[in-house]
């Protein structure tokens, strides 16, 4: 059903080590794994595609940085490691809405980055559209909110997979992703009814 | 709650798996109106889905990621530096702060302080770098140097002698004079002035303390000292003596000077230590050995007539068997000393020590006196040292092996009115003449004496107290003393020369 395969530990164990001796060949096969979740979490976020994939790239040059100093969880490689990750990211989006409070930004990026697998242009304006609202709703949730929608609805993961990934029960996932889902109701309900 | 949650999650499920909204919603229509805006969100939420970085994305991507690998890699050296920055340094900082605090105290400790056991110690390292004798010994005198200064620091401070540093002075002049051994005459002569400076200066030291306590101990401490200079002296190698000397000149009784002798050989390194054999005991020749010349009682008028009445004593050289072989009608017939041990070098200190008490009447010990009547000129061993020394005080000779038993001649009592010389070291073996020269020839003793061909001690023994007598003792009244002859033309006998002269 996942979209994408969940990232095995073994995965991990095999190329930190490459990571963190500065090996390109590792790097590369880290950002081919990671790009394209980190690029819908930034979505999410920002809610502008370039603007995403900018922070996307931005990202993984901070890994490439601090890897070297990362301890991997040798009981929760892949999960300890993904943690690690999406915690960049959200300082990232967190700076990154710090530095739009005092810049106005226009973005030039004639791409489409919501490139669905039929990308007709109605139903990309559909897209850009629904994940600009989100954007501001995603902002009104805490980050284990954040990360379980990404994580189910983004990533389509089980509620076992996103429980594994966060280290939380199922129970707790289902409970965040009540919460996360009536505040995005609430918001979205009242954006449109504005 | 809980069943809105499992709700939810079973919509999102059907959701997912191809239902739609209504279809959903229709299942649990009690529920409908919390879950709709729940199930709305979800269906944005699946745009989410669908979004993917394209193709030149990730290629510029990856461009801007090798460039930070690069750069990365270069700067990886400062990446590790600040690590590094932080608790290292401040434990170097604060070792080095430790030691520079702990090596000032340390050599500015004084006698008395904590400290100053470890700068003794750190000190004499500077020692073991010198790998020459003379450089070792040098350093050792410098250390002793020092430990003197803070003697007399700690003395004229405290009014005590501090033992710490008296020892540290003690073992830095006799580990000099332990690596004297290997050193030239002149070297080791330095060394033991140095020495014998050390022994003044805390002879010094003694007389301005103030506790008396401090004072025996200084002065204990200067006689030790002064006994490794001496040693250091004695134990230097024999001077070989060439016969350059002028012949001693016949004394007044018209007796010729003791008849020159071989080069004494020593048979025992410390022949002192060996007791005669060859007359009856001596009177506690071990006893003797430690006392001091100069609590010697001065010998009596009575005694020395008698001591020259005896044939002088040629105790302490025999001609080799080759030369005796040679002189054929002699009356001294070459024979061999039964006890080889019983060796000249052992009865001359023991009967120069026992000379003030019971010397004249002592019977001979070892060997018997040689037949010095005319001997002929050819058969006459050849000399080596000068015997005879009228009214002067004869250093003891350098031998080897003999240097601790040996008395010293310069403080042994001289009879009344008999002015005498005292001759600087080193001893060349060199009498010096005095103002009133006796006729009596003085011998010094040679440990050689265990080859003596033909002597049987029980026949012929020697009174030894005569061969002690040779070392030093000046006779106001010098008679001819059978058994010396006259000096042979042939060989220079041995007698004052310079000091060195001849040295190799």
């Amino acid at each position: 059903m996942a979209m994408e395969p969940a990232i095995a530990d073994e995965q991990i164990i095999s190329l930190l080590p490459g990571c963190q001796r500065g090996e390109t060949a590792a790097v590369e096969a880290l950002y081919d794994l990671y790009a394209d979740r980190l690029y819908r979490y930034m979505l999410a976020r920002v809610g502008e595609p370039d603007v995403a994939a900018d922070l996307t790239t931005e990202l993984f040059v901070r890994v490439i940085k601090h890897i070297a100093g990362f301890r991997l969880n040798q009981r929760r490689p892949a999960a300890s490691f993904s943690a690690w990750l999406y915690r960049i990211a959200a300082n990232l989006v967190t700076d990154h809405h710090r530095q739009r409070r005092r810049v106005s930004e226009v973005s030039l990026s004639p791409e489409l980055p919501l490139a669905s697998k039929d990308p007709t242009p109605h139903r990309l304006a559909e897209q850009r559209e629904a994940v600009a609202g989100l954007a501001n709703a995603m902002a009104a949730l805490s980050e284990d909110q954040r990360l379980v929608i990404v994580g189910k609805f983004g990533e389509e993961l089980s509620n076992a997979e996103v429980a594994h990934w966060l280290g939380k029960t199922e129970g707790a996932v289902k409970s965040l992703q009540h919460r996360a889902l009536q505040a995005l109701g609430k918001f979205l309900g009242a954006e449109e009814r504005r | 709650m809980m069943e809105l949650i499992h709700i939810l999650d079973d919509c999102l499920g059907r959701l997912a798996s191809g239902q739609g909204r209504a279809e959903v919603l229709a299942l649990y229509p009690e529920q409908a109106y919390r879950l709709a805006p729940m199930l709305d969100a979800a269906v944005r939420l699946a745009a989410l889905s669908g979004a993917h970085l394209s193709d030149p994305q990730k290629l510029r991507a990856k461009v801007a990621l090798r460039q930070a690998t690069a750069e990365r890699a270069a700067a990886r050296p400062r990446f590790v530096w600040p690590r590094l920055r932080a608790l290292p340094v401040a434990l170097i900082l604060a070792a080095v702060l430790v030691v520079t605090l702990s090596v000032s105290a340390v050599a500015s400790s004084k006698p008395g302080d904590m400290a100053y056991p470890l700068r003794v110690a750190v000190e004499r390292v500077s020692t073991l770098v010198q790998l020459a004798p003379a450089g070792r010994a040098a350093a050792e005198l410098d250390i002793a140097d020092r430990r003197m200064s803070d003697l007399g620091g700690y003395l004229s401070s405290t009014g005590q002698a501090d033992p710490l540093a008296l020892n540290a002075l003690l073992e830095g002049d006799a580990a000099a004079a332990g690596r004297a051994a290997r050193l030239s005459d002149d070297q080791r002569a330095g060394i033991a002035a140095r020495i014998k400076i050390h022994a003044d200066a805390l002879v010094i030291l003694a007389g301005t303390a103030p506790n008396p306590a401090a004072a025996l101990r200084l002065r204990a401490a200067a006689e030790h000292s002064r006994q490794i200079a001496n040693d250091l002296r004695q134990n230097s190698p024999a001077p070989v003596i060439p016969p350059t000397a002028p012949p001693p000149a016949p004394d007044d009784s018209g007796m010729a000077p003791p008849e020159p002798t071989a080069t004494p050989t020593p048979t025992s390194p410390r022949p002192a230590t060996v007791p005669p054999t060859g007359g009856p005991p001596t009177s506690a020749p071990t006893e003797a050995a430690a006392v001091i010349p100069t609590a010697t009682p001065v010998p009596t008028d009575t005694v020395l007539p008698t001591r020259t009445q005896r044939p002088r004593p040629r105790l302490t050289v025999v001609a080799p068997p080759a030369i005796v072989t040679r002189l054929p009608g002699q009356p001294l017939r070459p024979t061999r000393t039964p006890d080889p041990g019983a060796t000249v070098t052992a009865t001359a200190p023991l009967a120069t020590r026992d000379r003030p008490t019971s010397s004249v009447t002592r019977p001979p010990t070892l060997l018997p006196p040689r037949p010095t009547g005319a001997p002929l000129p050819g058969l006459t061993p050849r000399p080596t040292r000068t015997p005879w020394q009228p009214a002067a005080t004869l250093p003891p000779t350098r031998t080897p092996g003999w240097s601790v038993q040996t008395p010293r001649p310069t403080r042994t009592p001289l009879p009344p009115g008999t002015a005498t010389r005292i001759r600087p070291w080193p001893p060349r073996g060199t009498p010096i003449p005095t103002d009133a020269p006796t006729s009596i020839p003085v011998e010094t003793p040679t440990p050689a004496l265990t080859e003596t061909p033909g002597s049987t001690p029980a026949e012929t023994s020697t009174p030894d107290v005569a061969g002690a007598a040779a070392t030093e003792t000046p006779l106001p009244e010098a008679g001819p003393t059978p058994g010396i002859g006259p000096q042979p033309p042939g060989p220079r006998p041995p007698g004052p020369r310079p000091p060195g002269e001849g040295r190799p």
